[in-house]
């Protein structure tokens, strides 16, 4: 359905994009991973026809869109990563507003309105100002007027930013159901690994504004398939145990979430002793060991030698 | 798709009490100060001009005619020349122009109550009178010769003018004196020979041209709260153009413009909006702003149209303000830019303009550069149109708002970005 070609984007002497490829067949959940700067967002903006490539194409069913970007837009719904709705409306006002800037015409519009506040959960308070609405119920809001004109393609550029798990649950599901009962085409991007994983089939992984890897869950996953998480659990977390840890061999990532310290090691390799000795010279208790298979986050943290979130 | 643009920024405007208080309450809290306070001190009120002239006529202009013919027949000139001199006397009868053209005209009628004397007045008579004008004895004759005949000088009008009435003796002295210079010259030039007829059409307009001058005098007078209704309201206006800019920035801000593009708006129909929006919210502003003044303190205005016309042109000025900050915020990715034309530019422009104290008192320089600005043509097109001029007295300042417009939309469209340029 869409496929982007060797997409460039040079912002002064920042190449802020440099040669992306990607594509996505009809009625498929694609992820876009990748850190703050990595390049999504500017990689969307130029899919969504908002930003023009210094190079590359965007095809859609193997039509360039880059002199008509309005065949894009017809069938295109985008989430922006913004709260982009005017805060002195109401819900139905800005879907109505929307609505008809998208020639939707009224007595469909009416309907169309009140299916779309049912997906988002937002029927019994559409005549408030969205000013008046928690962080969640504005994301929400956020992603029906994308949904409005029953767009068949939607991009959502990280759309549970900042909310409460329950809203963004509700989000995660939402897109889910968008993808399996109307068969939407969904390009996903997000600092939340766990749910890429929950929504998407494919996945791209960003950073410095290339691809640096793409495929399916497992076989991303299985970049890591020689490796294993070993995850400690410990009292209270030192510094000089982290120093220690960093200078076993064969330790190929650490990423600490106090008081865990995950480390990828080869599967072959049996750290535990030379593990359990570090947090005695270092006087660490450890409260507990698990050992994981990778985990996308873990590929990411590999590929990168960040974390999604930093 | 303009009028749904349109349509939610004025909805989007009503909902933010802040900016209507600004926009409203707080000018006219301001003219309700200024024209109150102030008012003792800078009250624009002329006073009324009440001028009365007594004339002691000692001349006899048909006698003074005879004496010329008289003498024009013993001199033996041409019939070609002398029936020109005759015709041109018949003509040209300069106490009948006085009294009926000038000092009986429309526009100095109600002003000068004229009495005649034949004899001369006693000096307790003449301090009833803003002056006295002698006429005297033989004026004709020596007016008419001095014309024709070359001879003697031209004759003069005595004028005595009583000084406890300094506001009067001085408007009939200027008066007076025009109407003596002219004469002086249309006898001298007349009498070395040059056309009569066309002479006669130069005085005829400088007469008209002494009317017009004093006539200024009877045109409406401005109060002090009329004066700060108009310089509040016209200063306030700018703060439209910078409140809809930066409303429009908000909307860049959050992705609701990259939103409505990706509805296929095209950017010229959203700065389209921005305009029509913006002319509306003013011409809302303006006339609530004159009808509270009319309503409170009586702040009205001569011809309602004039009114409507210049309220018209300023709101499209102000359009172009508010499309030109709002692209130049869209290229710079920032609302500093209208936040420096709220905070710095708009006092500038008033003061310029001449809505804190009048233009005049600040030298004649200064009143030149005021004219030519935003808000000195906006406020002096309506001093005047409360003053009672005409749309064609105000052309300049029209002409003046017209060109501002026109450059700061041509200035916009260079601006705005184009798509591509940034995120």
């Amino acid at each position: 359905m869409l496929e982007v070609v060797e997409l460039t984007k040079h912002f002064k002497n920042n190449k802020a994009v440099n040669g992306v490829n990607l594509y996505l067949e009809k009625g498929e959940t694609v992820g876009l991973l990748g850190p703050n700067g990595a390049g999504k967002s500017t990689t969307i903006s130029m899919i969504s026809s908002l930003v023009k490539p210094s190079s590359g194409d965007i095809r859609l069913r193997n039509e360039s869109i880059i002199k008509t970007p309005e065949k894009m837009r017809k069938i295109l719904g985008v989430v922006p990563q913004e709260i982009a709705l005017y805060m002195e409306l109401s819900a139905r006002e800005n879907l109505e507003l929307f609505g008809k800037i998208y020639k939707i015409p009224s007595k469909e519009l009416k309907n169309r309105i009140d299916e779309v506040l049912e997906i988002i959960g937002l029927k019994d308070r559409q005549k408030e100002l969205v000013k008046t609405y928690s962080g969640g119920m504005q994301r929400r809001l956020n992603i029906g007027v994308a949904l409005l004109h029953e767009p068949e393609l939607i991009i959502m550029d990280e759309p549970t930013v900042g909310i409460d798990p329950q809203s963004r649950n509700y989000i995660l599901e939402t897109v889910k159901r968008l993808n399996t009962e109307k068969n939407m085409t969904v390009l996903y991007t997000s600092h939340y690994m766990e749910e890429v994983e929950f929504l998407c089939d494919r996945i791209y992984i960003m950073d410095h504004g290339k691809v640096i890897a793409s495929g399916e869950k497992e076989e991303i996953k299985s970049i890591l398939s020689a490796e294993q998480t070993i995850a400690i659990k410990v009292e209270m977390l030192k510094g000089e145990f982290v120093e220690s840890l960093k200078i076993l061999p064969n330790i190929r990532n650490i990423s600490i979430k106090e008081p865990i310290v995950s480390i990828i090691v080869p599967k072959k390799i049996n750290i535990l002793k030379d593990l359990f000795k570090v947090a005695e010279e270092s006087n660490t208790n450890i409260i507990s060991v698990n050992i994981e298979t990778p985990s996308l986050e873990d590929v990411f943290l590999h590929l990168t030698g960040r974390q999604l979130r930093n | 798709m303009l009028r749904q643009i349109i349509k939610k920024d004025l909805l989007l405007f009503w909902r933010r009490p802040r900016e209507l208080i600004l926009l409203l309450l707080m000018p006219f809290i301001l003219i309700s100060i200024l024209g109150t306070a102030l008012s003792s001190i800078n009250d624009g009120k002329t006073p009324e001009i009440n001028i009365k002239l007594a004339i002691v006529q000692k001349d006899d202009a048909e006698e003074g005619i005879s004496a010329v013919i008289e003498k024009l027949d013993k001199m033996g000139l041409a019939e070609e020349r002398k029936s020109a001199a005759i015709e041109g006397m018949n003509q040209f009868n300069p106490i009948q122009i006085l009294l009926n053209d000038v000092l009986n005209s429309e526009e100095l009628k109600d002003s000068i109550k004229v009495e005649i004397y034949e004899n001369e007045m006693s000096s307790k008579e003449e301090q009833k009178y803003s002056g006295t004008l002698e006429i005297p004895e033989n004026f004709s004759a020596q007016f008419y010769q001095h014309a024709f005949l070359g001879s003697n000088n031209a004759p003069q009008l005595l004028l005595k003018l009583n000084e406890s009435s300094p506001l009067e003796a001085s408007v009939l002295k200027d008066i007076l004196a025009s109407f003596q210079e002219e004469l002086t010259l249309w006898s001298a030039v007349h009498s070395i020979g040059i056309n009569g007829e066309e002479l006669q059409k130069k005085i005829s307009q400088e007469i008209e041209d002494i009317r017009k001058i004093e006539s200024v005098s009877k045109k409406n007078t401005i109060n002090n709260v009329s004066y700060y209704a108009i310089g509040m309201s016209v200063m306030f206006i700018f703060y439209v153009a910078s409140k809809v800019a930066t409303f429009s920035y908000e909307q860049k801000e959050s992705g609701i413009f990259g939103r409505l593009l990706l509805a296929n708006v095209p950017a010229h129909i959203f700065f389209s909006g921005i305009f029509i929006s913006t002319f509306i919210l003013a011409f809302i502003q303006m006339n609530i702003l004159y009808g509270l003044s009319a309503i409170f303190y009586d702040v009205t205005w001569p011809n309602l149209l004039n009114y409507f016309v210049i309220t018209i042109l300023m709101c499209i000025m102000i359009s172009g303000f508010a499309v030109f900050l709002s692209s130049i915020c869209y290229r710079v990715n920032s609302d500093h830019a209208s936040q420096l034309f709220s905070n710095f530019l708009v006092p500038v422009l008033a003061f310029l303009g001449g809505s804190y104290i009048p233009v005049s008192q600040l030298g004649a320089s200064f009143e030149n550069i005021s004219k030519f600005s935003p808000g000195g043509a906006g406020t002096s097109a309506y001093f005047k149109a409360m003053q009672g001029y005409s749309l064609e007295d105000i052309l300049t300042q029209m002409i003046t708002i017209l060109a501002i417009t026109v450059i700061l939309v041509i200035c916009a469209v260079f601006i705005q970005p184009k798509r591509g340029e940034s995120v």
